[in-house]
């Protein structure tokens, strides 16, 4: 998965497409601010999947759908 | 792929949109767009400001609003001609006429008045298209395809794609097409944080609990059109609506609005004739007994003024004035009662630069005769005038608010309005809000708005670093985002609030031209626009102001005529008194009008006035204008000078300034001395002169200023003055800038001092009540007036439940303390006691006195503590005893509205022995409950206990300049001018005076809370005495509190004393 650029596979199943994509910012105020970018995918084997970059501490995440 | 926001919002949508109309269009304007659209929620507050600003960066601006419909949703109106305009107006006039501040629109007014607007369906959350389906259907029918439009719009959260897939199919099966729009609310990413806090402001409560409130990202910044592309790749066609449309949308609101004031064409003859009819009627009475070469003067000066005005086209203006003049005249008999005193009197005064006119002197508007005082015409009229001229009207407060009611009655509501200004943020509202909204502990926010600087929020950043724990503070985020969002904040309007006095008339309905809301005050209306927007608007203005000394000059007058028997007609009192002018060149001036300050006084005692030329330079003097223009110490430095030596002549920086600033001894100090010294050394004309003025003023461009910088240049050169001279006084023009008074304004003034003062010599207590029935107003606390009238010999005594009215009255020569003073009463309360008295038997005892008064126990109690029962005989703590004992009567019945009496039963229980108040308990009780303590002075209560190097101020007189010296005093006032580079000024006050302290800025940031905050001071330093001035320059300052404590066993001092009256920063 590319940072920043939309995911093309979630746990090594390939991204068919991204359905939709959305941001969230938030307790920038805290010790710990959120600003994650989200993705909801359809993986080529037809499952639907919500994963998400974490612009704060870096890597992905997959989070139920 | 061209695009331009259509939807945006500015902070005028009030606590949702964080970025000023000026900064929507600077970023605009960088981001390449042609057009941006204002559409600030249900007001166009700031479309004239932002008109303005995008002509300047050449950025087309598109008027509009989103107006909330009667079930909450919003949909988005642009202006498309000037038909729209007024529509809007109209629409929004409808929209707030319901709960104030709960504009609702219902959708068949909009309906009903759709011509001229165009329509899109609203935002992503509230959007009329997304809640209410057939209600967009609706308006789609209404509107029709070319000017109704379904608003997408993208904040990227989640739930984007199928609420504009739904959209997309809605505006198909409408048969309308749909539009992209970008709901901006911030002119930059760096201002989004802001947002959020703001709206966390809006919810009253914090960001973490306004989650579902907030919009969960970063994205309502303004993107730029290749931004907007790249989120809207599908949608190419509704990217292309908005550039179509915004190239449709045509109105300018800086050129059609269509402003009319009213200009008496209705009339049997045109203006003209009719305001020279009025004229000619008012000059033959005033000037019948004038001396023949004054008459010829006046009536040579009316012809020209006249022609001038017709010329001008603003007979109607004045004509209109003198209605208003009239009008308050009536009203001002109806106020002040049939056979009052104060018939005598004006019913108002003008002020400003409308004092030079003979036409104004004629109308009523003034009442200096321009002519005798040899007041010129200058800036108030020329014919290359640019915009109206101000005419400020001043008023007793009565008369004023009636006055206000009374102008709406005649003119009626759609054709009149309260100007209105915005509440803005300063620092210590934006410290309680910023803070509460980041969850950041009350205390600590108290704590930092008590020693802020007060006014800019700017500098919230430099008073965090200033606290001992400033540093700390900074590791944690929370205070790191207060420190940056104060900053941020500094400036955004808030609320909507009222100006002090502005109303707008028009011809044409005011609801067609600017949108008017109903104001807090009931009966009373404002419009959409402050002042500075209304000016622009090319509105006619009448500001009728309150002015507190008019009302005790008044109240003064009618004490004297009531209980003397004695006619004083203020227009006819002698001018020269000695008697008054000692008092005002000995710097006695506490309590008069204009010439009270701390600085007042240290430049009194130099200039020494000796008339009533030399009061109105004295009002004017110390002002920023000539403060900043480097004015004040020439003059009066020049003109001690000539009163050691006659045949002195002052120098001037030029020969050709001689003729323009000789009253001022070459200084300049009158706001139109800019105008003639531009004339005389640069050779401007006066419409250039006053284009001068007028960039110095409201809006200081930088860029107007150095173009009317190189024209002074050139044109000082062309009539063979040097560079350095011309840049010399340029900079005194720039420094003086806008802030000063006119001449005719000052002497306005100066008479209204001098007036004070006479009053205040000759019936000294007559003029402490009136002026302390008139407060809030002026330098010094009640506490301080009163004092000072001691000294002079006037008997004050303390309010009495037997004997004092409501406001303060008098007794024989004594002043008795009304019973509003006590804290915790009220003024009805108290009246209605008053009227108890009055009209039945006196009291006979506390028992009595809670049985009968309607007041409640916390309001009995609050008599009891100030001394107002005293006169029952027993010791304050047994007072209070017996008022536990009390029975009163009780509201009983459903609704509460019968009463059962009290049982005349004599209580059962003896009155424990109760120790009596101390002299310490009595004074606080004093302060805390009327403000005013006419018993000892907490100093003399000290002073035993005071180291013995405390020198009185009684002592300075003989001491010498240059020691050092310790004082001790209660703070009655401190300044922290902007002019004084940081220097406080502090006035304290002992048992025998006043003495003047003087903190520079190192000594300053080492007290700094003791500056800001303690009542009772000990300082050390260095006495200086300049002739009659006495200063003491502080350098080391300690708090007198544990002191006091300890002197009265443990009673909390502080919070008792009254509050000192501060000024400028503190």
């Amino acid at each position: 998965m590319g940072e920043g650029a939309a995911p093309v596979s979630v746990n090594r199943v390939s991204v068919a497409s991204v359905r939709e994509e959305w941001h969230i910012v938030d307790r920038w105020w805290t010790e710990q601010p959120v600003r994650r970018r989200y993705f909801d995918v359809v993986l080529e084997t037809g499952r639907n999947a919500v994963v998400f970059h974490d612009e704060e501490r870096g890597g992905w995440f997959t989070q139920r759908a | 792929m061209g695009y331009v926001e259509l939807h945006c919002h500015s902070a005028y949508s009030f606590l949702d949109g964080a970025s000023l109309p000026e900064e929507l269009v600077v970023q605009a304007a960088e981001l390449g767009y042609p057009a941006l659209a204002l559409t600030d929620h249900d007001g166009v507050y700031g479309s004239l400001e932002f008109a303005h600003a995008a002509k300047a960066f050449g950025l087309r601006a598109i008027t509009g609003t989103e107006v909330t419909l009667n079930d909450g949703s919003h949909v988005t109106l642009l202006v498309e001609s000037p038909t729209g305009y007024a529509n809007l107006c109209r629409l929004l006039t409808q929209a707030h006429s319901g709960k104030r501040l709960e504009p609702r629109l219902d959708r068949s007014y909009l309906e009903e008045r759709n011509e001229g607007l165009v329509c899109l369906s609203g935002c992503a959350r509230f959007g009329l298209a997304v809640r209410n389906p057939n209600g967009a259907s609706h308006l789609a029918q209404v509107f029709g395809r070319d000017r109704f439009f379904v608003e997408l719009q993208r904040p990227l959260l989640r739930g984007d794609a199928r609420r504009n897939n739904a959209l997309r199919d809605l505006a198909a099966a409408l048969g309308v097409r749909t539009i992209v729009t970008g709901d901006a609310h911030a002119h930059a990413p760096s201002r989004v944080q802001l947002q959020d806090v703001l709206v966390a402001i809006k919810h009253k409560t914090s960001l973490d609990g306004c989650e579902p409130d907030r919009r969960g990202n970063d994205e309502c910044a303004l993107l730029s059109p290749q931004e907007m592309a790249a989120r809207w790749p599908d949608d190419g066609d509704a990217l292309h609506v908005t550039v179509e449309l915004a190239e449709r949308l045509e109105f300018d609101l800086t050129q059609e609005l269509g402003y009319r004031y009213p200009d008496f064409s209705d009339g049997p003859n045109p203006a003209d004739v009719q305001l020279g009819q009025v004229c000619r009627q008012a000059f033959d009475e005033r000037y019948r007994h004038a001396p023949r070469n004054l008459r010829t003067r006046a009536d040579q000066r009316l012809r020209e003024e006249l022609a001038l005005i017709g010329e001008l086209g603003l007979s109607g203006f004045f004509l209109l004035h003198w209605e208003v003049l009239e009008l308050a005249r009536a009203v001002a008999a109806d106020v002040r009662g049939p056979g009052s005193p104060r018939h005598l009197l004006p019913p108002g005064r003008g002020r400003g630069s409308s004092v030079g006119s003979i036409v104004c002197y004629l109308t009523g508007l003034s009442h200096v005769d321009p002519v005798a005082a040899d007041l010129s015409l200058g800036r108030f009229l020329n014919r290359e005038l640019v915009s109206v001229p101000d005419i400020d009207l001043d008023f007793p407060r009565d008369i004023r608010e009636k006055l206000i009611v009374a102008v709406c009655e005649k003119y009626g509501r759609e054709h009149s309005a309260l100007v209105a200004s915005f509440a803005t943020y300063r620092s210590r509202g934006a410290i309680r809000d910023v803070g509460k909204a980041l969850g950041l502990p009350m205390a600590e926010l108290e704590r930092l708005a008590r020693v802020s600087d007060g006014w800019n929020a700017k500098r919230v950043a430099e008073e965090m670093a200033l606290l001992p724990d400033g540093e700390e503070k900074l590791r944690s985020p929370r205070w790191r985002a207060f420190r940056e969002l104060c900053s941020e904040i500094a400036g955004l309007p808030r609320h909507l609030s009222q100006h002090p006095g502005g109303m707008v008339i028009s011809t044409r309905p005011l609801t067609e031209l600017v949108p008017i809301e109903p104001a807090a005050m009931e009966g009373r209306q404002l419009c959409q626009w402050d002042k500075d927007s209304c000016a622009d608007a090319g509105f006619l203005k009448i500001d009728l102001l309150g002015l507190g000394m008019l009302s005790a000059v008044e109240e003064c007058v009618e004490h004297i005529v009531s209980l003397r028997g004695e006619t004083i007609d203020l227009s006819r009192i002698p001018l020269d008194d000695p008697g008054v002018y000692k008092e005002i060149q000995e710097a006695d001036t506490v309590g008069l009008f204009q010439i009270e300050s701390r600085a007042q006084m240290q430049s009194l005692l130099r200039t020494r006035p000796e008339n009533l030329d030399d009061l109105t330079v004295q009002v004017a003097l110390v002002r920023p204008g000539p403060i900043q223009g480097k004015a004040v110490h020439p003059y009066v430095e020049r003109r001690q000078r000539l009163r050691d030596d006659p045949a002195y002549v002052p120098p001037y920086d030029h020969p050709s300034l001689a003729e323009p600033l000789r009253d001022t001894l070459g200084a300049i100090i009158f706001q139109e001395q800019v105008l003639d010294v531009a004339i005389a050394l640069a050779g401007f004309s006066v419409g250039e002169a006053e284009g001068l003025r007028r960039a110095m003023s409201r809006k200081r461009s930088e860029a107007a200023m150095e173009a009317y910088h190189e024209r002074f240049l050139a044109g000082a050169a062309a009539r063979d003055v040097s560079r350095e001279t011309a840049e010399l006084v340029f900079s005194k023009i720039n420094g003086f800038a806008a802030f000063g008074f006119p001449k005719s304004h000052a002497a306005a003034f100066a008479l209204l001092a001098y007036q004070s003062a006479w009053l205040r010599h000759h019936y000294p207590a007559d003029f402490l009540c009136a002026l302390l029935n008139a407060q809030p107003m002026g330098f010094y606390p009640p506490a301080s007036l009163v004092r000072d009238a001691m000294r002079r010999g006037v008997e004050v005594r303390t309010p009495d439940v037997q004997l004092s009215g409501a406001k303060c009255r008098i007794e024989g020569d004594a002043v008795r303390i009304g019973l509003a003073y006590i804290k915790g009463l009220g003024e009805e309360p108290a009246a209605a006691l008053a009227a108890e008295r009055e009209e039945g038997d006196p009291f006979r005892g506390i028992r009595d006195l809670a049985q009968r008064a309607p007041i409640d126990r916390p309001g009995l109690e609050a008599l009891v503590a100030s001394g107002a029962c005293d006169s029952f005989g027993w010791p304050r703590r047994q007072l209070l005893w017996r008022l536990g004992l009390a029975p009163r009567s009780v509201s009983v019945g459903a609704d509460g509205a019968e009463r059962q009496l009290a049982l005349p039963l004599e209580p059962t229980t003896e009155v424990p022995d109760l120790p009596e108040e101390t002299p310490w308990e009595r004074m606080l009780a004093d302060y805390r409950t009327t403000q005013v303590s006419v018993g000892m002075h907490p100093i003399s209560l000290l002073r035993p206990h005071l180291p013995d190097e405390v020198v009185a101020s009684s002592e300075l007189p003989t001491y010498q300049h240059g020691k050092r010296i310790t004082v001790a005093g209660m703070v009655v006032a401190r300044q922290r001018p902007a002019t004084a580079n940081g220097v406080v000024f502090m006035l304290i006050e002992d048992e025998h005076g006043q003495v003047n302290l003087i903190v520079p800025p190192p000594v300053y940031d080492r007290f700094r809370p003791l500056v800001r905050g303690e009542p009772l001071l000990l300082a050390r330093g260095r006495f200086e005495r300049y002739e009659q001035n006495r200063n003491v320059v502080v350098e080391e300052l300690a708090t007198l509190a544990p002191l006091a404590r300890r002197v009265a066993n443990d009673v909390e001092v502080n919070a008792a004393l009254p509050n000192a009256h501060h000024f400028g920063g503190r």
